[in-house]
């Protein structure tokens, strides 16, 4: 799989928007689902997958092949992500403590995403209380299969850093979904 | 007191321990229920987290980010001018390229400044026939009035026929048939031009006319009629006011 990253982003780099086109393909759900996780706001998501996207074939010249594609397009998206919450902080002029009450600003409505059954708010909410490194890292090993060592790559920190963020994430999802139980 | 090891709970559970490491830390829960325990909260966390419903990407979400590249690739001024002109080549070779034009420029400038003995005798031909050839250049012209003066002068000059040699005095009818020669042409190029000049050159291919025409090559030098012709025309003030 990775090779066939590479190779398509060889040809990219070459001027092919047909291997771009691809690359588009395989990794846009990804990287909205990253985004979504970022900022919680669906069209905002969206609109932001198309940005980083725009990013990465501006600037696929400058991918040089030190880390794989994906980890550089997952930093790209993720260096987005956090512009925009420092945008939308400033926007709004409120310290988003509470993550209720920022949601509830920006008009998250769960109800309407795609495949939304009410089941997982729980998850949901036990995501939201943590800090955002350590949501991110949870997001990008749980959901994006990512590497501890990759994830620090996105996040600007050392591998030791990502596992505490990760240790210390479990054991407060353990807490707060202590009575929860997964229908399977 | 906390398990040192409790951090590779986390790495094991995500598999990130390396074969012996796991196998160490696998021995170690066995006798350390601190870590079993959390070994266990971790993997039933695991798969709450993995219950969890994401997300679906939105429809349109692949075409819609497609679209704003094609639209920003249009947008964006690409370097298509610039490779036209210079196409990418590795950096080494665009060096290589560039020392070879500057140096072929060099040998350029030398040829334009200091041309070779081969090149200037081209050169002298050339400006040679150019004599006869443009007849709006001043310098040109200049030039041919010059020699129509000496001529004429010389010409005029010969009062005493008899101190002529037969030989010299060939040579002068020679010259002044390529003179009569030369003026004829100059005056066809002439055409509408310079109204003055073309008068001038017209008298001076009576005269020369003259000079050929009633000399008797049999005798040595100048009809006094003929000179008289140059005298009276004034003709060699003419080419001297123009000259000057």
């Amino acid at each position: 799989m990775g090779q066939r990253d590479e190779k398509w982003v060889r040809q990219a780099q070459k001027g092919s928007k047909k291997a771009f086109d691809k690359l588009v393909r395989k990794y846009a759900p990804l990287i909205f689902r990253l985004l979504y996780d970022m900022i919680r706001r669906y069209e905002d998501a969206q609109d932001l997958t198309q940005e980083t996207f725009l990013r990465a074939y501006v600037n696929i010249g400058q991918y040089r092949g030190d880390a794989k594609f994906a980890t550089w397009l997952y930093r790209i998206a993720y260096n987005i992500g956090i512009d925009f919450k420092r945008r939308k902080s400033k926007m709004f002029d409120v310290e988003f403590t509470s993550q209720e009450q920022k949601l509830a600003l920006q008009g998250f409505d769960g109800s309407k995403l795609p495949g939304y059954t009410g089941e997982g708010e729980a998850i949901e909410a036990a995501l939201q209380k943590l800090t955002h490194p350590q949501r991110m890292a949870v997001v990008l090993n749980y959901y994006h299969g990512l590497r501890m060592r990759e994830i620090g790559d996105i996040l600007g920190c050392s591998e030791a850093t990502v596992r505490t963020h990760l240790f210390r994430a479990l054991r407060r999802l353990r807490r707060e979904l202590k009575n929860y139980s997964p229908r399977v | 007191m906390a398990c040192k090891q409790r951090e590779n709970v986390v790495s094991f559970v995500l598999g990130e321990l390396s074969h012996q490491n796991s196998e160490q830390f696998h021995e170690h829960v066995k006798h350390c229920p601190e870590c079993r325990q959390l070994l266990e909260e971790f993997e039933e966390t695991g798969k709450i987290l993995a219950s969890r419903t994401l997300p679906g990407a939105p429809d349109g979400l692949v075409g819609d980010c497609l679209l704003r590249i094609r639209k920003a690739g249009r947008d964006r001024k690409a370097p298509k001018v610039e490779r036209f002109f210079l196409p990418r080549l590795r950096p080494g070779l665009q060096w290589a390229v560039i020392i070879v034009v500057f140096f072929m420029g060099l040998g350029l400038g030398k040829l334009l400044f200091q041309p070779p003995a081969w090149l200037e005798r081209y050169g002298r031909l050339a400006q040679n026939r150019a004599a006869f050839l443009p007849i709006d250049d001043n310098r040109a012209m200049r030039s041919y009035l010059l020699s129509v003066e000496m001529l004429l002068l010389d010409l005029s000059n010969m009062d005493d026929p008899a101190l002529l040699d037969d030989d010299e005095w060939e040579t002068e009818i020679q010259i002044t048939q390529e003179m009569l020669q030369r003026t004829r042409q100059i005056k066809n190029r002439l055409g509408d031009g310079d109204r003055r000049l073309y008068q001038l050159v017209a008298e001076i291919e009576w005269v020369l006319e003259d000079v050929l025409g009633t000399t008797n090559l049999d005798v040595a030098g100048l009809p006094p009629d003929v000179r008289r012709a140059i005298d009276d025309q004034q003709l060699l003030t003419k080419i001297h006011e123009y000259i000057s």
